[in-house]
């Protein structure tokens, strides 16, 4: 039988996904349901606004240097994903710093810890693949580190941006409560 | 501009703006920001805010 790992892990990421989902809603019984108030709500669509904003910036960035410069070892793949992660970051950064980011029932103690373990993972996967080879591989760059390393970076930024404005946030109530 | 009538509104019934929060369903960021100044609420929040304090749409947010 012809099995392809890069397909198995796929196929066990969805199960999985599905799996914790399907948990969540039996084990909460709604409260896994996101509630956000009307200044976040509304925070979040200026952030999608932001977030576009800087996808079509950084295709059109994409699109000139890949018409000036031709990089060979710059493929489709690697630049799509960092737009991705680019316009994720944003998302979550304006988010975070507009206090629309956590819900009114989450617990930022916890999401950041999750971020935390999860950056850890994939710095371990970034180095593991700069181990079995270079960044640049067959000519091309390795698509492994660029998903692994542009996505510890964006979890690490958030995290680090998320605790920072948690701690503000602290101290701004505590200066309000005397 | 500063909304000082609902920050003495606040004060006079003894609660945070974290007791006011919940009362009303939103997160103290927002209850700060109204306070503030830098967010204004819609009919809906405003209502529920008033209803919260015992006061009248005129009183906290009629200039």
């Amino acid at each position: 039988m012809n099995t392809n790992p890069y397909m198995i892990g796929v196929c066990v990421g969805i199960l999985a996904g599905l799996l914790a989902v399907l948990i969540c809603r039996l084990a909460g019984r709604g409260r896994c349901a996101k509630t956000y108030d009307e200044r976040q709500i509304a925070a979040q669509g200026k952030a999608a606004k932001a977030a576009y904003y800087t996808g079509m910036a950084y295709a059109a960035v994409c699109a000139l240097a890949d018409a000036l410069l031709r990089p060979t070892w710059l493929t489709v793949a690697p630049v799509m994903f960092v737009g991705v992660i680019l316009t994720t970051g944003v998302y979550a950064v304006f988010c975070v710093l507009h206090d629309a980011y956590f819900n009114l029932s989450d617990s930022p103690r916890r999401t950041m810890i999750l971020w935390l373990m999860l950056t850890a993972v994939q710095f371990l996967n970034t180095w593991s693949a700069f181990s079995d080879g270079g960044l640049i591989e067959d000519g091309a760059l390795n698509m492994r580190i660029v998903m692994s390393l542009s996505t510890g970076l964006l979890l690490l930024l958030v995290a680090v941006i998320a605790f920072v404005r948690l701690t503000l946030e602290k101290r701004s109530a505590r200066d309000e409560e005397s | 501009m500063k909304n000082l009538k609902l920050k003495s509104a606040r004060a006079a019934k003894d609660l945070s703006q974290q007791q006011l929060a919940a009362l009303v369903g939103v997160s103290r960021q927002t209850i700060n920001a109204i306070e503030k100044g830098d967010y204004n609420p819609t009919i809906n929040l405003c209502i529920a805010i008033c209803k919260a304090l015992d006061k009248t749409l005129d009183e906290l947010f009629w200039e």
